[in-house]
């Protein structure tokens, strides 16, 4: 006898729960003083889903306003945990502490606060600060840019870091929109072994492979 | 800015109202037009032991649904004489077929046995939900405490896996049994969540279904027997077993099954696995 494992059960469930850091694009240009943007971005590691190998669509919808030349802040909300009755909200700022020139990369660096909410008991409320960094590259000096990094997201409870790793590219499509595609390898520090969730790329049998995809449209 | 704030915090808040949940992800039931046809038990390893004369079948109502169920008294050359019930509740796959080899095990132990299909289960009507299994585990916990062969002072609650969840509930909300046992037993949907997700967000952001062992076992003033398998690569060890024991209060004993998976404890045990839930039900029930 063996018990019949509806990989899908958990899949969409668990999914839900690394998505939270996973729906987003990372921000690699600055915007510019004044300036705005909305970005939005869905994706999340990949996973069976009615026979089918997808990521999980975990989505934020962002918008940023460049503070100074070289920083910005956004706000954000979760439409993925909108649709479950929650509140999903984050807030945060990226400093561009350098541009990308020849073999020099851009660096920039973020710090967000993530915060989430049912509307049942307080006690249910989380919020979860992430801090990341990110080096990129201009593509042969063009508004294209590739880009590479990681994140933390830090939690009260065990495990107390959950970070993941990012490698994209984003790129401009004429002069109002831009396309980011960003591969994140979700929590590389955990066993990806017996799992409730079947997540199909698991490097090293670390973690989950997952991918987003961003839509950013300059206000 | 602040107007684009402003309709940031409108539309997240209209995300208030739940539209979808993974509450069917938590149920994999199916259907049959008839209980215990041969073809139907075979693959589970059923013994046919069970004489019918022995076998009483049962509809309740439950949320104005008919849930199905069968009271199978208890072999009458066994020690425990029928003196005990037990109300058990099956897991989250198939129907009673499926579970039918397991009445089969207590059944020769010599106590008398309930088992029923939730809603959505079997030939029970409805649909499985959180709500569902609790109002069914209700109305057969009512069912067994007025059935005449019954000693209401010896009822025992066993759960398997999704069945624990009805079993905690039941002992620390409705009423304390002689006794529990829980199989396999997942410590909470938040458990599930964080097991694979990693951040300790809570169950009830996906679910509705109020399922938490780890929090209701505090609740339980009942003798505990715990089973799980070490090699459980569904319910994990680690991440279910220490939550759930933890909270428990005495007494309390466990039997960790180092070969064991999900749902093979009482195959790879064999008569281990009698002997561990007659001596548990003995010295707490009937002595």
């Amino acid at each position: 006898m063996k018990v019949e494992r509806n990989v899908v059960v958990y899949a969409v469930l668990v999914s839900c729960i690394l998505l939270l850091q996973c729906g987003t694009v990372s921000s690699v240009k600055p915007l510019g003083v004044g300036n705005k943007s909305i970005v939005f971005s869905a994706g999340g590691p990949v996973a069976p889903v009615y026979d089918m190998d997808v990521p999980l669509p975990y989505s934020v919808l962002r918008y940023r306003l460049g503070l100074s030349d070289n920083t910005d802040i956004h706000v954000g909300i979760h439409p993925t945990m909108a649709l479950f009755g929650n509140l999903g909200i984050d807030a945060g700022l990226t400093r561009h502490f350098m541009r990308s020139l020849g073999m020099r990369p851009g660096i920039s660096a973020g710090l967000a606060l993530y915060g989430f909410y049912d509307f049942g008991d307080l006690d249910h409320m989380r919020a979860y600060p992430e801090l990341s960094m990110i080096f990129s590259y201009d593509i042969f000096r063009s508004s294209h840019v590739v880009y590479l990094g990681g994140q933390g997201m830090i939690q009260f409870a065990e495990p107390y870091i959950v970070p993941a790793a990012v490698a994209g590219g984003e790129f401009s499509l004429g002069r109002n929109f831009a396309l980011s595609l960003e591969t994140r390898w979700y929590a590389p520090t955990e066993s990806s072994d017996d799992r409730v969730v079947d997540f199909r790329l698991t490097p090293f049998g670390q973690g989950a492979l997952g991918f987003v995809l961003g839509l950013g449209y300059k206000l | 800015m602040k107007t684009q704030i402003i309709i940031l915090c409108i539309i997240a808040l209209f995300g208030c109202v739940r539209i979808i949940s993974l509450d069917d992800f938590l149920y994999e039931p199916t259907t049959v037009d008839e209980y215990l046809r041969y073809e139907d038990l075979v693959e589970w390893g059923t013994r046919f032991i069970i004489p019918d004369s022995l076998v009483e079948s049962v509809v309740l109502s439950s949320m104005g649904s008919r849930i199905y169920g069968f009271f199978v008294k208890g072999n009458p050359d066994s020690v425990a004489n029928n003196s005990v019930t037990i109300l058990y509740c099956h897991g989250r796959g198939e129907n009673i077929n499926r579970y039918w080899v397991r009445v089969e095990y207590l059944w020769e132990m010599g106590f008398n046995v309930f088992i029923f299909d939730y809603q959505g289960y079997g030939m029970s009507e409805g649909s499985p939900s959180g709500e569902a299994l609790f109002s069914d585990g209700r109305e057969a916990l009512t069912y067994v405490r007025t059935h005449p062969d019954v000693d209401t002072a010896k009822i025992v609650y066993y759960g398997w896996s999704l069945g624990t969840f009805v079993i905690t509930y039941l002992a620390a909300e409705i009423s304390h049994p002689a006794s529990v046992i829980l199989e396999a037993a997942i410590a909470s949907a938040t458990a599930l969540l964080r097991d694979s997700g990693l951040l300790n967000l809570t169950g009830s952001y996906v679910v509705d279904a109020d399922f938490d062992n780890e929090g209701r076992i505090a609740d339980i003033g009942s003798p505990l027997l715990m089973m799980h398998g070490r090699a459980d690569d569904y319910v994990v060890f680690d991440r279910h077993v220490p939550q759930i024991w933890d909270n428990a209060v005495e007494p309390k004993e466990f039997l960790w099954v180092e070969e064991a998976e999900h749902d093979d404890i009482p195959e790879v045990l064999g008569s281990v696995y009698h002997g561990t839930v007659i001596d548990f039900l003995v010295r707490h029930v009937l002595n």
